[in-house]
């Protein structure tokens, strides 16, 4: 189970792959371009597949799944 | 046997993850012709280039181990076999039950250039070492043939090392295959703000080689008017060609990039597949043929592979359809297009509030196709859902972008 998605924000680039993936669950500041979690909310377990996908498709590997086992 | 997969870069290893999540329980198997665990390229003509870091690992929050499925580094596939489901390689034969073919693309050589000491190409981590460490001498005088994207951002790399940057290009403008003539002469004026050279309506009519010691050095590139660019170190990026020679004896139809139907299968009974740089479709969202090279095009047909090897019933009666997008980063600015790349008779329309940025919407009949931006991510994000299932009326799509400079404060 994933426990908690942290952006790791000297690594995002703001690609914006997430935004598109998982919309509910990224979206990217636009004046910084830095990612982040909408609401500050971690997402629910129902988000996870999209949320894994979504730390998959950043190019520079800028979102930790902590706590998976 | 299970599911071969030839090819260990972003398209391949993404067949095998995507495989994996689908619930494909059977072996799978990753031939890679490069040595060495899987890593992804774009950062390769960026970070890699410029400060030596490491591409990042491929797949990304899992190890192929920890998912049970082989990649076999440094095997290169020979040739296929298809009547008897053999996959000739450099390491013996490989059976297969299924076979996704994602060998790629290879950098277009410049024949007056092949095999001289300080003439590169960027495709592989190999090739990104030896460009890193054949530019460290300081001054050097690096020359860009190609205007297209690698040839820019190296350009752009090149300058952030304190080398001095020509990029020579054929054509009249640089990044002409995806950028309009202005947009082009804007990306044109940031090299030039950058110090870069940027000679364009030159093409190169000869090279003055240094033939000893071998294998031979090139001097300076001549160009159709004479002109004499002096050089220490040439960069090729004039395009790719699709990985394919291996399988010219396999029957099936290779000019062009693999030629695939509207569900990526390369073989009549669709035991055969082809995703990324490799394969030629006819797009579904557009009803015409495209081979794309992007990173994120290669890991949806990957996806959408490993879901019709499962018999995924989401996926079983659909061809497959993509969005293309590609991003560029140079001299600190990052350049994304989304859509159709074709841009005949697209009316461009300004998006208003971007600054110092550019939206520029591809318009036709009341429908935005495609849109080239710089700087400006938040909208290209937003772009990309709006087109991601159908052409969105400008309309629409401009009230979605232009929200915010008249709501937020």
């Amino acid at each position: 189970m994933t426990r908690r998605v942290e952006i790791d924000r000297e690594l995002c680039n703001g690609y914006g792959n997430c935004v598109v993936t998982a919309p509910d669950v990224f979206d990217i500041d636009p004046d910084s371009n830095i990612a982040y979690l909408v609401d500050d909310q971690q997402p629910d377990e129902a988000a996870m597949p999209e949320v894994r996908e979504a730390a998959d498709d950043c190019p520079v590997r800028a979102i930790r799944l902590l706590g998976s086992v | 046997m299970g599911v071969l997969v030839v090819g260990g870069s972003v398209a391949g290893v993404r067949v095998a993850t995507a495989l994996r999540e689908a619930g494909y329980a059977g072996q799978v198997t990753v031939l890679d012709r490069e040595p060495g665990p899987p890593y992804d390229k774009p950062s390769l003509s960026k970070e890699t280039l410029t400060d030596g870091t490491a591409p990042p690992a491929l797949p990304g929050h899992v190890t192929l181990e920890e998912i049970a499925v082989e990649h076999r580094p440094g095997v290169e596939a020979t040739s296929l076999d298809l009547a008897g489901s053999t996959v000739e390689t450099s390491a013996g034969p490989v059976a297969f039950d299924r076979l996704v073919v994602a060998t790629g693309s290879q950098p277009r050589g410049f024949p007056l250039l092949d095999d001289l000491a300080n003439v590169h190409v960027l495709r592989t981590a190999r090739d990104a070492a030896r460009l890193g460490n054949a530019w460290v001498r300081p001054g050097s005088r690096v020359t860009v043939l190609g205007g297209g994207f690698i040839g820019c951002e190296v350009a752009a790399g090149a300058r952030k090392n304190g080398l001095d940057v020509t990029v020579v290009e054929a054509t009249p403008t640089i990044l002409a295959r995806s950028l309009t003539r202005e947009e082009a002469e804007r990306m044109t004026a940031l090299h030039r703000a950058a110090g870069v050279k940027v000679l364009t309506d030159s093409p190169v009519a000869d090279a003055d080689v240094e033939t000893d010691p071998a294998p031979g050095r090139v001097r300076a590139l001549v160009l159709g008017d004479g002109t004499r660019v002096e050089t220490d170190l040439v960069l090729v990026g004039i395009g790719s060609v699709p990985v394919v020679d291996w399988l010219g004896t396999s029957g099936l139809e290779v000019a062009g990039g693999l030629r695939g139907d509207g569900r990526l299968r390369v073989s009549g009974d669709g035991r055969v597949l082809a995703v990324g740089d490799v394969v030629r479709w006819p797009n579904a969202r557009y009803g015409r043929e495209m081979r794309l090279e992007h990173w994120t095009s290669a890991r949806e047909q990957a996806a959408y592979v490993a879901r019709l090897i499962v018999d995924d019933p989401k996926v079983r009666d659909s061809d497959c359809g993509l969005l293309p997008y590609v991003w560029s980063d140079q001299h600190g600015h990052r350049l994304q297009l989304v859509g159709d790349p074709d841009l005949a008779g697209a009316e461009s329309i300004t998006v208003p509030g971007v600054e110092p940025g550019w939206v520029h919407l591809r318009v036709r009949d009341g429908l935005v196709v495609a849109a080239a931006a710089l700087d400006a991510q938040w909208h290209v994000a937003r772009l990309r859902r709006l087109l991601a299932s159908c052409d969105a009326r400008v309309d629409a799509v401009l009230a979605t972008l232009v929200r915010r400079a008249t709501v937020d404060p």
